[in-house]
């Protein structure tokens, strides 16, 4: 669906990517995480469009048509509009760009917006709703998210999961998400892609992952195995070790604990700050 | 017949290594071999169920899918999936699930930090039944 | 898209025909107190002509000025929009109104303004526009608007001057009118190319960071013409009094 090729990017001295590539299939839900800084945004907002590598190509799929941006649906933790217009004014203006002929509010109408607010009052958990209600008005055969799960309250952000779910369930929806906390979008992710230092330092299906990465607690580190990063104790350590085999599992001296996502991604973030 | 009260009793493990589509396939036979989910019935459709346990809906058309080539589910084109109560496995009392079930149980509780004499014991006691004496190593202890 | 420009558009519109609203003021006020005598009539023709440059020097400046005060950048291209449609649904609807404008005023003055003001309404117009990607604020632009009409009036007197070194007797058959313009077009060319080009390429980084190409065109550009204005100054100054 999107194929990044060789793709170079600084932002002026700063450079964030060099000769990097990745191929985002049709209908796959990926995960882009790492440590702050590393890039994450910038390779969504490299997808959406809204950059331009400064070498390199992005492709997208045939299927997305002439501009592909139509059919992309992009939220961005910067969550940029034009702030002096009014919601009704936003949406309107929101319509007549993508051709829509009618627009589904209601996930506005579930935040209690009004339509004479102008976008600059809203709160930002208003204004992610309201910008994510524009997205999905498009019926976006890929969708493009970072990081906005955080602002939004427990209840909207499980309506928003939800509206990602019925998309997936329609059609073949693309979704490449950026976060670095999921516990409620774990399950619905199927490939996690860790970026260090502009390069992809994981690239794992979310099975694959689960099995792959284990936590040891035990006195001395386990010297068969690679170990990310540790927790130190007064008695013990945490070791969290990466790629785990499972034939292994006799020969290690300790108790191995399976993680879920959140601690897998924090044991490879971990090591980086160590 | 309505669609089915649904899977409050299914929790996904996230912690556990049993990928989500085993868990909820497993949840799944439970229910129909207990004869909580009776033969017939219809089940959730694939975006209810996806929406209900807030997964990807690939893992359950997975699970379905192979809930049906394993002979729990059919499906009627277009008119969902519905559960086929074969006797035989029932009646077998399916010895694959009852492993399953007691592997998950035990590496739990080794988990836990937990020996096998301990689970043993505690296993014993939920069911009421003594554990021979020549399996325990500590003979000072006492008996339950 | 279109739409939303040409409300911006008027606003910009409106927000510079304040000028005109004072003009009774000024007369009431002369009138009744100052007692000058100011000439109604006049003041109505300067009037216009004052709306008209400010007018057309705030329409350029500020096109871009709704992305700027709203951070709206990342969400305009993240629409499907090409480049080119943006910058003509920019640039119509303010070029046009500088046009209604401009007919209106030579309609209330007389053809007098047009033959006089055309060109350098044009000139004050695009320079602000293609002025207003390569500099940070519009006070900034305003004060580079001047800096281009200098060098735009100074060109055509320049210009001209050259041409009855090089061609002889072309330099009675040219008027003011096309030194004007052949100097709006040496100047404008390639600011308009250095504009375009930038525009372009751009994408959500933060704006100082894509100027290169900008000031690549378009600084040898200013450096060639102002050294050839001063050079030939002496020597122009001389034989434009002379005739």
């Amino acid at each position: 669906m999107i194929e990044i090729r060789g793709v170079s990017f600084s932002y002026g001295k700063t450079g964030v990517f060099r000769d990097f590539s990745l191929s985002i299939p049709e209908g796959q839900v990926c995960l882009v995480t790492g440590i702050n800084g590393v890039g994450k945004s910038t390779l969504l907002r490299l997808m959406a469009g809204v950059l331009r590598p400064d070498k390199g190509k992005i492709r997208y799929d045939p299927k997305l048509g002439a501009d592909p941006r139509r059919k992309i649906g992009f939220v961005s933790d910067a969550l940029s509009l034009y702030e002096s217009l009014t919601i009704a004014e936003a949406i309107g203006f929101h319509k007549s760009v993508y051709g829509l002929s009618s627009f589904d509010d209601s996930l506005v109408q579930h935040t209690k917006i009004g339509c004479r607010q102008k976008v600059r009052e809203l709160s930002i958990g208003q204004r992610t709703i309201f910008h994510l209600n524009l997205i999905l008005s498009l019926e976006p055969a890929v969708l493009l998210v970072d990081e906005i799960i955080h602002s939004i309250d427990a209840y909207l952000r499980k309506v928003f999961l939800e509206q990602i779910v019925q998309l997936l369930s329609k059609r073949r929806l693309t979704v490449v998400m950026v976060n670095v906390n999921f516990h409620d979008i774990e399950h619905l992710i199927e490939r996690v892609i860790l970026l260090k230092s502009g390069e992809i330092a994981v690239d794992e299906n979310i099975e694959d992952l689960k099995s792959k990465v284990k936590k040891i607690v035990a006195r001395n580190r386990p010297d068969s195995l690679n170990v990310l990063s540790q927790i130190d104790y007064s008695e013990h350590s945490e070791f969290f070790v990466y790629p785990f085999d499972n034939r292994l599992r006799g020969t290690i001296e300790g108790d191995i604990f399976d993680l879920n996502l959140t601690e897998i991604v924090s044991a490879f973030i971990g090591g980086e700050y160590a | 017949m309505g669609k089915l009260e649904e899977p409050r009793q299914i929790r996904i493990d996230a912690k556990s290594a049993v990928p989500a589509y085993e868990q909820i396939k497993r949840a799944i036979k439970l229910a129909i071999l207990s004869g909580r989910w009776e033969n017939g019935k219809q089940l959730m459709t694939l975006r209810e169920m996806a929406l209900k346990l807030m997964v990807n809906p690939n893992t359950i058309i997975k699970v379905y899918g192979q809930l049906e080539n394993e002979g729990f589910i059919y499906s009627r084109p277009g008119a969902g999936y519905y559960v086929k109560l074969d006797p035989a496995k029932f009646s077998k009392g399916s010895p694959e699930l009852f492993r399953e079930v007691t592997e998950d149980y035990i590496s739990k509780a080794l988990q836990l930090g937990y020996s096998a004499e301990q689970i043993l014991r505690e296993v014993a006691a939920l069911t009421n039944i003594g554990i021979p004496s020549a399996r325990r190593k500590d003979h000072g202890n006492d008996r339950d | 898209m279109l739409r939303k420009e040409i409300r911006d558009a008027l606003k910009r519109f409106v927000e510079s025909m304040v000028v005109l609203a004072v003009i009774p003021f000024m007369y009431i006020g002369d009138k009744l107190v100052i007692k000058v005598g100011l000439d109604y009539a006049s003041l109505i023709d300067t009037g216009f002509f004052l709306t008209l440059v400010i007018f057309s020097i705030y329409a350029g400046a500020t096109i871009f000025q709704p992305e700027r005060k709203d951070r709206a950048f990342e969400y305009l291209f993240s629409l499907p929009l090409t480049r080119r449609k943006i910058i003509l649904a920019k640039i119509l609807p303010r070029f046009g109104l500088l046009l209604i404008l401009g007919l209106a005023a030579t309609i209330v003055v007389g053809r007098s303004l047009l033959a006089d003001a055309g060109i350098t309404i044009l000139v004050l117009f695009f320079s602000s526009l293609f002025l207003s990607i390569g500099v940070f604020s519009t006070a900034i632009n305003i004060f580079g608007v001047i800096l281009m009409y200098l060098i735009f009036f100074q060109g055509g007197r320049t210009f001209v001057y050259l041409l009855s070194r090089l061609g002889g007797s072309f330099a009675g058959h040219f008027g003011p009118l096309v030194s004007q313009l052949v100097s709006a077009a040496v100047l404008l060319v390639p600011f308009g190319m250095a504009f375009w080009l930038t525009f372009k390429k751009m994408d959500a980084r933060p704006l100082k960071l894509q100027m290169r190409t900008y000031y690549f065109i378009t600084l040898p550009v200013l450096f060639v013409i102002v050294s050839l204005i001063t050079l030939s100054f002496r020597s122009s100054q001389a034989w434009l009094l002379s005739r």
